[in-house]
């Protein structure tokens, strides 16, 4: 069976110290590395990406948007109303701390056995 | 939150980037170079003295064409690449730069006209060979039939140029068909 953390109190500390509460959950990581690849993404590109509903990717982005992580923009194109969104300065270094920190927590662990 | 988890998320993450990352060369950019590519190169079996003024106009104009274009296509599907696009500007730039500098070999008399016309055939193979190792695998095919071709022009084969201006339209009419199907169906 896998572990859950890394051995030794240090190592745990890293891992956690790491870690960002937002970032835990996989469309607002999914959302976060997206953006770190693209300069910006539409609210509807994200939603065809990311399969999501409108009211559940709204809800995703407005709490990375309200942790700092995103900033949006809206435009009209061909009269129709979109919303540009990209990551910050801020939010591009706490998503690079939280992938170090979880691939610490992968790289700290025993070998998961997949014979079992 | 234990290993399983984490590694379950970063396959589901790694997917999304492998899925946005296939919008890739818009077909209306294949479109306007399986107009361009064609009538360039016949120039260089039917009127040779018309050919470097030409791609003195067409090269440049549809490489800009083809931002302007590629811009408008990240636009429509909601996705920007401003660093794609710096890396587009600095490959193509580049290659236009490598080109203009060959042509000192002719104005300081190193190689006549014609064999300019192969070395600057290789260099375009070259630029559109690693736009498909880099950029999209589409740039590939065409790349490869500017090298026969160049062999086909050095051979003195009879309407070399003309042939291999076709034989890329065709792929690039191919390519912008398919992308064009692609997009039509990610629309529907």
């Amino acid at each position: 069976m896998p572990h859950s953390m890394p051995d030794g109190d240090e190592g745990l500390k890293a891992v956690l110290d790491g870690m960002n509460g937002l970032l835990m959950h996989r469309v607002r990581l999914g959302i976060c590395v997206l953006l770190t690849r693209h300069s910006a993404l539409s609210f509807s590109r994200l939603k065809e990406l990311l399969e999501e509903t409108d009211g559940s990717l709204g809800a995703q982005l407005r709490g990375l948007e309200e942790g700092g992580f995103l900033v949006s923009k809206k435009e009209f194109r061909n009269r129709r109303p979109v919303t540009w969104y990209s990551l910050t300065a801020e939010g591009r270094k706490r998503l690079e701390k939280h992938l170090e920190a979880l691939a610490r927590m992968i790289g700290g662990c025993e070998p998961i056995d997949r014979t079992r | 939150m234990n290993t399983r988890a984490v590694e379950s998320d970063l396959q589901y993450v790694k997917g999304l980037v492998e899925k946005a990352g296939q919008s890739g060369l818009p077909g209306s950019i294949c479109l306007l170079w399986a107009l361009i590519v064609p009538i360039g190169f016949g120039l260089a079996d039917f009127a040779p003295h018309a050919t470097g003024w030409f791609w003195m106009i067409a090269g440049p104009l549809g490489g800009i064409l083809s931002g302007l274009l590629g811009r408008r296509a990240g636009l429509r599907i909601g996705q920007m690449d401003r660093e794609e696009g710096v890396r587009h500007v600095l490959h193509w730039g580049g290659m236009l730069t490598v080109i203009l500098l060959s042509i000192a070999l002719a104005v300081l008399g190193h190689v006549e006209g014609p064999v300019l016309g192969g070395i600057i055939l290789l260099i375009v193979a070259m630029g559109w060979w690693t736009a498909g190792v880099h950029f999209d695998r589409s740039f590939l095919l065409p790349g490869g039939i500017m090298m026969a071709g160049f062999l086909a022009v050095m051979a003195g084969v009879r309407y070399a140029w003309t042939g291999t201006g076709v034989l890329i339209a065709v792929t690039l009419l191919y390519t912008a068909l398919r992308k064009g199907a692609k997009d039509a169906a990610l629309d529907a």
